[in-house]
């Protein structure tokens, strides 16, 4: 759109010369823009200086003919003296601001619009500072309105909108998760997910016990509860230890103040524990063994047994499980070989490890002794064995295999056996009489040597009780082998095994000295001593750390089991 | 002043800020490796309170600078301990939080408050660097004396230019009507120059520092065919390099007083962002407790 811009330049003496200027002139510019803006700023169209004039004051719109005054907002300009702030301007109008005059003229041809203008003559110096924006202040950052955005945006985003999806008022949000402090062990995060009110139940209230044993059902006591209370651990909660929300995620109390705090000087009622402060032999009672006990009555017949545990010192530890059985024999391989490879027997070819890496599977008499101990009876017959663990029917195959060997005329069939022992085949089973009666007196010939002179005693103790009823007469005492000598205590055997200077059986006998033993009694267990050589608590920085809970449990079932 | 500032009475506050810290750090040593460090144990809740109190203490600075009647400390004393002890507070909060960060709105309090704190530091480089700059740019001269100056060298200016050729005229007056200084906040802080004028042949060019507009007079006076009109040329030279001369140091001027305030528009919003953070920390910790 064109527009011409009239502009009168007064004519007056050039300031501080006193020689004549020129005379009052017009300036006509050409202006091809759709407004003409009035204000301070250097932009607009006619620069007018003034406290009052706003940088962009109003603009001039041409409307043919004449031009729309449009101010900003609260602003005004004198329209023929009275201050207007939107208004139709027609030819002729005369505009004031802040002392520049502007009339509306008509235009010539060739201009869609045109005005007359007689600037300012008198424009003070801060007037004209005012019209740049030369501190941040004039600009459109702020420090309050932001302040307020910020503030109350923190405010709605970390608390009032968690708070609305901590009550459901916002179904649609996903979650609370902002106020989660740190991540969640993995496994309760699988089991918990984004619920923080799954353990966090009640707001401001601390999470309580049973949002653990919600799932955590068979977790034990520390001590057995009459005790809790007076160790100080009554009203103590699972999260007063168990902290989640670490990172990285850290749930179990490590350190040895745990179990030191109370346990470096135990002053409980009844305390069977001894003081201890640490791993070493100073800090750290030495070793006692548990040990399956049995304790027998007379019961009918023969004799009752009952099992329990009891704790031993390891040097005066005897285990009482009824077995005979001489590690060192079965380790010497001039005594006892392989039955397939004909090499010496390893600890690894009857004792297995379990899964777990502590435990060992049981011992068999079917699977680990049979192969060498077999249970044949009569030289004469090879192929019959006596059957094991149950001695009553043992004596009945005997008696059997006897009725049958004095009755049956085709029983005493010669065998390879008999062949190439003609002289002696048979001699200690000549019976005159009854057969039956001759089975019954050889049955307890041969029971008698099997349960006292070989086969059963090899292995068993055996009770010989007075009573002429053979089924009576012999009880075999019942094996129980510990499972477990330090039940307080956990221990890694596989992690044991990888040893510098040994290797297989090696290693095993390096704490274990099985080639000395003698009994099965013994127990072949290490002490403290063995474990030091290698192992300290922190203050010992030159050996392998060991916690207290490395070895023990905080929720040992054996600790309220033995209470109970 | 701001020298002053740091060593208000033998660096007291320094010694304030050190304590914090070094008892701080004892506190922190006293975790016993029970749990890893965090904000839960009683160490960090000691530590998180006295980082919380003093956030609320370096935030009255505002109202205590306002409060001019109070006797409470002086302004200049309340600002070191506020500088010192806003350092302080930073290493106490980040050995309450002991480092363990996340997405949550704990981790976004202790960021909000280290920008926070970061924005002061970069104010206080301001303060100590920047007045000796902004006194030797004005040379003696307040900006209102600098601009009252551009005001009389634009009028004398134009007058001279009205006595000059059409081209002098027009190249002249555009170029006082369209000289840009300061403007919105990336102009005022780059101390961008987008003034342009106008040729008689028409269309706007740029002005850059005013070398165009003295160039084109400069030219004019070897072709001026009258002794009057080299005499209006050379004087109208002179205004010309004077008044880019005062539009420099107005250029400077601005863009380090841009400079010495622009920190504060993080500082102060971000202070009370931190706050209402501070809230939501807290709260949020004791709701899911």
């Amino acid at each position: 759109m064109q527009i011409l811009l009239r502009e009168l330049i007064p004519g007056d003496l050039i300031p501080g010369e006193g020689r004549a200027g020129t005379g009052a002139e017009y300036r006509d510019r050409e202006l091809d823009v759709a407004a003409v803006t009035l204000g301070s700023g250097a932009d607009c169209t006619v620069q007018i200086f003034g406290a009052d004039v706003l940088r962009r004051h109003a603009t001039l719109t041409p409307a043919n003919p004449g031009f729309t005054l449009s101010c900003e907002r609260g602003a005004t300009v004198l329209v023929e003296g009275v201050p207007t702030g939107r208004a139709r301007l027609e030819p002729g109008t005369v505009l004031e601001l802040a002392g520049a005059r502007l009339r509306i003229v008509v235009p010539p041809a060739g201009f869609d619009a045109a005005l007359e203008l007689e600037p300012q003559t008198k424009v003070s110096a801060r007037a004209f500072e005012a019209a740049y924006a030369t501190d941040l202040e004039h600009t459109r950052l702020g420090r309050r309105g932001s302040a307020w955005i910020l503030g109350l945006g923190l405010l709605a985003i970390g608390l009032v909108i968690p708070w609305f999806v901590h009550l459901d008022w916002l179904p649609w949000w996903s979650s609370d998760q902002v106020w989660s402090s740190g991540p969640l062990l993995p496994a309760h995060g699988v089991a918990i997910g984004n619920d923080c009110g799954a353990c966090h139940a009640t707001p401001f209230q601390r999470v309580q016990d049973a949002a653990c044993t919600d799932c955590h059902r068979a977790m034990t006591d520390h001590a057995p509860v009459p005790l809790s209370s007076h160790v100080g651990l009554d009203g103590v909660r699972c999260a007063t230890c168990h902290k989640e929300h670490n990172t990285p995620p850290h749930i179990t109390i490590t350190a040895d103040a745990l179990c030191t705090d109370c346990h470096a000087a135990p002053d409980w009622p009844d305390n069977r524990l001894a003081a201890v402060s640490g791993f070493s032999e100073a800090a750290h009672p030495a070793f006692a063994a548990d040990l399956l006990t049995s304790r027998h009555e007379a019961r009918g017949t023969g004799l009752a047994y009952a099992w329990s545990w009891q704790s031993s010192p390891l040097p005066e530890a005897r285990d009482p499980s009824n077995l005979k059985y001489p590690h060192d024999a079965h380790l010497d391989p001039g005594k006892v070989q392989h039955l397939v490879t004909g090499a010496a027997l390893a600890c690894g070819d009857c004792h297995t490890l379990q899964a777990d890496e502590e435990h060992f599977a049981p011992i068999r008499m079917e699977q680990h002794c049979r192969d060498c101990h077999d249970l044949k009876f009569d030289r004469a017959a090879p192929d019959r064995e006596l059957p094991h663990a149950d001695p009553r029917e043992a004596l009945l195959v005997m008696e059997g295999h006897y009725l049958r060997l004095y009755a049956d005329p085709d029983a005493g069939q010669p065998s390879r056996e008999r062949r190439r022992l003609p002289d002696r085949a048979r001699a200690a089973d000549r019976c005159e009489g009854p057969a039956y009666l001759c089975a019954r007196a050889r049955t307890a010939r041969e029971a008698e040597t099997q349960f006292t002179v070989r086969g059963c005693v090899t292995c068993h103790e055996v009770n010989v009780h007075d009573t002429d009823d053979l089924f009576g007469r012999y009880q075999v005492a019942p094996i129980r082998l510990t499972p477990d000598f330090f039940r307080a205590a956990r221990f890694n055997h596989r992690a044991h095994l990888t040893q510098r200077d040994a290797t297989g059986d090696a290693a095993c006998l390096t704490c274990h000295e099985a080639d000395g033993s003698t009994a099965s009694s013994d127990v072949l267990m290490p002490d403290i001593d063995q474990c030091v050589t290698c192992h300290g608590d922190h203050r010992q920085a030159d050996l392998i750390p060991l916690n207290c809970v490395d070895c023990h449990s905080f929720h040992p079932g054996i600790a309220t089991e033995a209470a109970e | 002043m701001f020298d002053n500032l740091l060593r208000y009475r033998s660096y007291r506050y320094l010694w304030w800020g050190l304590a914090s810290i070094v008892a701080g750090w004892a506190i922190y040593a006293s975790y016993s490796g029970s749990e890893p460090p965090n904000g839960g144990t009683w160490q960090g809740y000691v530590l998180g309170t006295w980082a919380a109190l003093l956030i609320v203490w370096l935030t009255l600075l505002g109202v205590r600078k306002r409060s001019y009647r109070s006797r409470f400390g002086t302004t200049q004393g309340w600002t070191s301990a506020h500088v010192y002890l806003g350092l302080a507070a930073w290493v106490l909060a980040t050995l309450h939080c002991a480092l363990q960060f996340g997405w949550n709105v704990h981790t976004l309090a202790w960021a909000l408050m280290s920008t926070v704190i970061l924005s002061g530091v970069a104010g206080l480089y301001g303060y100590i660097n920047y007045p000796a700059q902004l006194a030797a740019n004005r040379a003696g001269h307040s900006r209102s004396d600098l601009f009252a100056e551009l005001y009389e060298l634009n009028r004398k200016g134009l007058d001279i230019a009205r006595r000059c050729s059409a081209d002098v005229q027009v190249g002249v007056q555009s170029s006082v009507e369209h000289t840009s200084l300061g403007g919105g906040v990336i102009a005022q802080l780059s101390g961008r120059d987008r003034s342009r004028f106008e040729t008689i042949e028409g269309g706007r060019q740029p002005n850059v520092d005013q070398a165009p507009v003295i160039e084109l007079v400069a030219n004019r006076i070897t072709r001026a065919d009258r002794r009057a009109e080299v005499n209006h040329l050379q004087e109208l030279l002179a205004i010309l390099c004077r008044r880019q001369s005062i539009l420099r140091r107005l250029r400077t001027d601005i863009r380090l007083q841009g400079w010495l305030k622009a920190w504060l528009y993080l500082h102060v919003p971000l202070t009370f962002a931190t706050l209402a953070a501070l809230v939501a920390h807290i709260v949020s910790t004791f709701i899911y407790w």
